[in-house]
């Protein structure tokens, strides 16, 4: 089955790859810088990698350094290739997606959101504004 | 976008590449928010805390050849070589970065920043309600436009730097006032006693916030009329630590709150919530992180410690000393350090055992860089940013206590963390 949903874009760029998801505002220094791993003990994310993945979330959170932490992860080629956030952006993820370079589109609400699970596979095109989603089998 | 003349001449590099680069940015920017112009932005304020080269060849980028156009105050540094040796850091740690440090100060002292390296900009910037301004920094930007009135998104480094060259922000989010306005209503449930909320009450209290809210504006009604600025600042950290969230209002404290209406734009509030005694203890519950009562070292000032902070600390550890192999550690601002210096407090908490720092982040920027090498194992503090960056960053290594000042203090001098409350508290 595939979803298609039109989209905000943050960042420009099409990008494709198997969605990681975060139910929770979404930290990017929760990711190891050296291998794109989310090791954290008790996140819900603990274990994944998003290293060429499109990650997907509410909305970000964390300190003033978050746009930092998508720079680095994506120079170490550990960073996600895509972020696909719900209805509102966190203003300094807009930076971080800038600085990495990747395509980062929002707008979707929770309903919309929930409709994607992990390893769905998902297109963003962040110049039409659009997410197309394969659901996985 | 519509820019100016002077905008677009500066987007199009009549004032050089660097302002050219800066404008791109600050365009970009306001692109995905949906901007159609640029705000005049009165001041800015920046992180002083690229190490490696990565992160300074980015921030040399935005500041190369030129200085920058308004007032530009520098948050907290990473370390003060100065003290390091009192502090116990290694001294391969300090030799490795020292270089950096240098680059940095010198980075900042040619573009003609004020080198305040404080997290409490409102302590040097003039702030007008209702202006424009260019602060990052999670502890600073909510409280400019909660607890000031001030208008600016929570912006990264990068933001801040090209707003304090250009002098021009998007004008978008919390630049707008139709932004500003709360979204869900918050009531202080009967069952608590706001007007005996101390500092740590108000940090639990944003954090619950931050978690239930996620990205909307709260209207907290029913907190004290007392609310400090302090107490806003540790309100205002916790809610973008577990949310994206950049203000709250304050019925009948907060500027743009003078009624619940006011504060909700005539609008109808999206949700109601109420915040009880579960959700406040819950939230200490997420927020002690260690399992064990004995501490290691105690953090106080992050962010950084106003006087009265430090007067307080300086009473309650006036005679006592400081547990044995305990640190304790006070960040502050060069101004407050040298009042305090003068008061007598500097002497009384440093005789103790304690160091009272400034210039540096005694929190999130010392503590974690060095927690492996000093052995820190459970590190207790009053405020949100060490309880969640620390867990969080060192993956759990070092537990947390988190409590009042005064629950803070006395850990200092017994090493042990106790649960009981109390009301003496600032």
């Amino acid at each position: 089955m595939k979803m298609t949903f039109k989209v905000r874009v943050a960042h420009k760029g099409v990008a494709e790859g198997d969605a990681v998801v975060s139910q929770e505002p979404f930290v990017f220094s929760d990711i190891n810088p050296e291998n794109g791993t989310i090791d954290v003990p008790g996140h819900e994310l603990e274990g994944k990698s998003v290293k060429g993945k499109v990650l997907v979330f509410p909305c970000g959170c964390g300190a003033s350094t978050e746009d930092w932490g998508m720079y680095m992860l994506d120079q170490a080629g550990v960073g996600p290739k895509a972020v696909v956030n719900g209805r509102r952006i966190f203003y300094i993820d807009v930076t971080g997606a800038i600085l990495a370079d990747i395509p980062m589109v929002y707008g979707l609400d929770s309903n919309c959101l929930s409709l994607i699970k992990e390893g769905d596979h998902i297109k963003v095109d962040g110049n039409k504004g659009v997410v197309e989603v394969n659901v996985a089998a | 976008m519509l820019l100016n003349k002077e905008e677009k001449n500066m987007f199009k590099g009549g004032y050089g590449p660097t302002i050219r680069n800066a404008m791109e940015h600050l365009v970009e920017v306001g692109k995905a928010f949906g901007a159609e112009r640029m705000v005049d932005v009165d001041c800015a304020h920046i992180l002083s805390l690229e190490a490696v080269d990565l992160l300074y060849n980015l921030s040399h980028r935005m500041l190369d050849g030129i200085q920058v156009k308004i007032p530009t105050t520098t948050n907290p540094l990473a370390l003060d070589i100065n003290r390091a040796r009192d502090l116990q850091i290694p001294q391969d740690i300090v030799d490795a970065l020292k270089p950096g440090l240098e680059r940095l100060t010198r980075l900042h002292q040619t573009t003609g920043m004020l080198p305040t390296y404080s997290c409490h900009p409102h302590s040097y910037h003039d702030l007008k309600m209702g202006e424009h301004v260019a602060f990052t920094e999670f502890n600073v930007a909510p409280l400019a436009n909660s607890w000031f009135g001030v208008r600016t998104n929570l912006g990264g480094q990068t933001d801040a730097l090209a707003s304090a060259v250009t002098g021009k922000s998007p004008d978008c989010g919390l630049h707008s006032v139709e932004n500003r306005w709360g979204e869900v209503l918050i009531e202080i449930s009967r069952d608590l006693e706001p007007e005996k909320f101390q500092s740590s009450d108000f940090g639990a209290l944003g954090y619950w916030a931050g978690q239930v809210l996620v990205d909307r504006i709260p209207v907290y009604n029913g907190l004290s009329k007392d609310m400090s600025c302090r107490q806003a600042e540790y309100m205002g950290v916790a809610q973008v630590l577990a949310g994206a969230i950049g203000m709250f209002h304050v019925v009948g404290v907060t500027p743009e709150a003078e009624t619940v209406e006011a504060a909700l734009g005539g609008k109808k509030p999206e949700k109601k919530l109420v915040f009880g005694k579960e959700d406040l203890a819950k939230a200490y519950g997420q927020l002690n992180t260690a399992d064990v009562t004995k501490v290691d070292m105690v953090c106080l000032g992050c962010p950084h410690c106003p006087i009265e902070e430090v007067a307080k600390i300086a009473r309650l550890l006036e005679g006592k000393k400081v547990a044995k192999g305990l640190r304790l550690w006070i960040g502050t601002s060069r101004p407050t350090y040298l009042l305090a210096q003068e008061m007598g407090f500097v002497d009384i908490i440093e005789g103790a055992g304690g160091f009272v720092l400034c210039n540096v982040c005694a929190g999130t920027g010392l503590l974690l860089r060095f927690t492996e090498s000093l052995g820190v194992k459970v590190v207790a503090n009053n405020g949100l940013t060490l309880c969640s960056l620390v867990s969080r960053r060192t993956r759990g290594k070092v537990g947390v206590c988190f409590g009042s000042t005064e629950q803070c203090v006395k850990a200092a001098v017994t090493g042990h963390w106790e649960e009981k409350r109390y009301e003496d508290d600032i």
